[in-house]
């Protein structure tokens, strides 16, 4: 027997987690592309000399980027879905950004300025996720 | 012959030497075997290494703190992959914010302390800037949440602008608090409080047991404050020393006579009304802390007066520019803070304990009062507002020192006890924000200095080192005079055979000396040699 989900008890998706999910689609669909236009430009011979690549490494690279950008869309629905897992993993990326972004701000003087904005953008993804209204209820229904 | 034998105070017989005591200062030394005595023997060893490598201090603490973080991180890590519920917002931020700092602070500690020390600065910065945005919005801007914001925007300032010099300043306070802890755990008998293990708690409760010297204080109140019916009569005493001591010093100025000045130091009278007011801050007495601030300011206003009516009436001028008396006094920096600060407490020690009161002659020579305000008289006089300003501010440095220096004391020695402070804590608190506000703006004007002065010791050891390579290459040439004109050119005489070689290298190497965009000349003066034969 199966059991099905109630839509009307389902919690709803806070707008910031839409956001993200947005543009972790944008993003995926993106780099797809990119992929997709590698694998393409591997039958050009005049990109092949200029590059110094070979037609198989460029072919590769262009499915490498194409995976990356469908495991981005992939984790995008996840998110969308309420995964917590997703979540978890999305906050993983965003701490290593703030971690290393941290350690340049502290270490290199020439970032200072473009570091406090670099550190500000991950910090709002880890409140999207953890710290704004309704996202406890919406990733552990 | 033999000597005669040393007079003995009578009462003490011949034959009696100091008893065979089985104590260091009180403490047995049985008692400086324990665990609770060693450790305090450690606190004084790592408060003097601190003290001795303030720099290698640094670089220590800075690798300590990364490992700590790291660790933090690291665990906190563990704990919220083991359980779902740890996985807030601020956790997860102070895993990445730990795991950057710490990394950062670990692999180059000296720079990364600089770094984060600036960043909080900033923080403080945007959070004053906050704060009083918000209150404003709100409509519930007050004194207390104006002078709290300036307060911690004046800090972030101070922060982002010197912070290595905060940060060792930090790191010889908590050597100091290190010391005293240390000194504390070994001369207290131990087991004698179980509350005072902590190190924080240990300096605290030594404060809370200090005794209540109601005597000392009420003898103290009739020094300091001039109250009930002789109050008239007290206060005209204190104008006619005040005008006594700044005739003085202001002679001993013109005169150049340091002893003289010294003087006018002894009878200066003004550190009463400042410790006054050093002690109504910690009791809690605004009204009473107006008085002496009042005071304080008429003898202020008589001695810049005072010093400004000499130099009007004198047919002696004094040139601001050689005296050796003004020039002592008009540029301030942190040093005279922290002679400042060390004669304060002293001074305040001194007040508050009748049996080292024979100390306060040399506290008022340490931290001279009226001297800096007669030269602001006699500077303003002429004309001369930056010299006359730098000696306004040597003396609102040594004011602010006594100030905050005599109060801590004051409350060190138990003259304020602990729970007149709590009773009356908004009042002190207020009091407290207020000195500690006008003493960052000092620390503040002070840095700036000292800042000011170093770069012009580095641009005039560039600029010598500039002139002495020329002449070492154009012997035939001499620099005759330098200049610093009022719209703040450079001036550089040559004299020498003909036009000199090489004008515009020099003038760009001066340029570079001088380290701003002042504009630089060069002038010369043609000079004739007429040799004399050595005829009959």
């Amino acid at each position: 027997m199966t059991t099905t989900e109630d839509p009307a008890r389902r919690p709803r998706r806070p707008v910031g987690v839409t956001v993200l999910v947005v543009i972790g689609v944008v993003q995926g669909l993106v780099v797809m592309t990119v992929g997709v236009v590698l694998g393409l430009l591997s039958e050009d011979s005049a990109l092949l000399a200029e590059t110094t690549l070979t037609r198989g490494a460029l072919l590769g690279i262009g499915l490498a980027v194409l995976g990356v950008g469908l495991v981005g869309v992939v984790l995008a629905v996840g998110l969308a879905r309420g995964s917590d897992l997703v979540r978890s993993l999305y906050a993983g990326i965003a701490t290593l950004e703030i971690a290393a972004t941290t350690f340049g701000l502290l270490t290199i003087r020439d970032i200072r300025t473009a570091g406090i904005v670099g550190l500000a953008l991950p910090a709002a993804v880890l409140w999207l996720l953890y710290g704004a209204p309704n996202t406890a209820e919406f990733f552990h229904r | 012959m033999t000597d005669p034998e040393p007079p003995v105070a009578p009462g003490i017989p011949l034959n009696e030497d100091m008893s065979e005591d089985d104590s260091l200062l009180g403490v047995p030394f049985s008692a400086l075997l324990s665990v609770r005595a060693i450790r305090g023997i450690a606190l004084l060893g790592i408060a003097l290494l601190i003290l001795l490598w303030p720099d290698r201090t640094d670089r220590v603490v800075g690798r300590l703190l990364g490992i700590a973080l790291l660790v933090y991180a690291v665990a906190a890590v563990v704990m919220a992959v083991r359980d779902r519920g740890r996985r807030t917002f601020w956790r997860v931020l102070s895993i990445g914010l730990g795991l950057g700092a710490g990394a950062a602070l670990l692999v180059d500690p000296a720079d990364s302390v600089v770094a984060a020390t600036r960043l909080t600065g900033g923080l403080l910065v945007a959070g004053a800037v906050v704060d009083l945005a918000t209150a404003a919005l709100r409509r519930r801007l007050d004194a207390w949440r104006v002078s709290r914001s300036g307060g911690l925007a004046l800090g972030g300032t101070l922060l982002i602008a010197y912070p290595d010099a905060l940060l060792t300043t930090a790191t010889s306070v908590a050597a100091g608090v290190l010391a005293a802890t240390g000194l504390i755990q070994v001369f207290t008998p131990s087991g004698a409080d179980r509350d005072a293990e902590r190190l924080g708690s240990s300096l605290l409760g030594w404060v809370r047991r200090r005794p209540d010297t109601t005597e000392d204080r009420s003898t103290l109140q009739q020094k300091l404050y001039f109250e009930g019916p002789g109050s008239a009569v007290r206060f005209a005493r204190f104008l006619a020393l005040m005008v006594f001591a700044s005739i003085i010093a202001a002679m001993g100025v013109v005169v150049e006579s340091t002893a003289v000045v010294i003087g006018a130091m002894l009878i200066a009278p003004l550190m009463v009304p400042l410790m006054g007011t050093a002690l109504s801050a910690g009791m809690g007495w605004p009204r009473r802390m107006r008085r002496s601030l009042s005071i304080a300011g008429t003898g202020m206003t008589l001695s810049i007066a005072t010093g400004a009516l000499i130099g009007a009436v004198l047919p002696r001028t004094v040139d601001v520019t050689t005296n050796t008396e003004v020039l002592a006094r008009i540029a301030p920096t942190t040093v005279d803070l922290a002679i400042a600060v060390a004669a304060g407490a002293a001074g305040a020690y001194a007040l508050g304990r009748r049996d080292v009161s024979d100390s306060l002659p040399g506290v008022a020579v340490a931290i001279a009062l009226v001297p800096p305000l007669t030269v602001v008289g006699l500077c303003w006089q002429q004309g001369a507002w930056q010299q006359g300003n730098g000696a306004l501010l040597l003396f609102l440095t040594n004011a602010v020192a006594i100030l905050l220096a005599g109060g801590s004391v004051f409350v060190l020695i138990g003259v304020v006890p602990t729970n007149r402070i709590s009773e009356a804590q908004e009042r002190v608190t207020t009091a407290a924000v207020g000195l500690l506000a006008v003493g960052a703006l000092v620390v503040l004007l002070l840095l700036l200095n000292g800042s000011n002065l170093a770069q012009a010791e580095l641009a005039r050891a560039g600029v010598d080192e500039v002139l002495t390579d020329w002449t070492n290459e154009h012997e035939d040439f001499l620099v005759v005079g330098r200049r610093l004109l009022d719209d703040g050119t450079y001036v550089f005489d040559l004299a020498g055979p003909g036009r000199p070689p090489e004008l515009g290298t020099l003038v760009g190497d001066l340029e570079d000396a001088v380290a701003d965009d002042a504009e630089v000349r060069v002038t010369w003066v043609d000079q004739e040699q007429v040799t004399g034969g050595g005829g009959d």
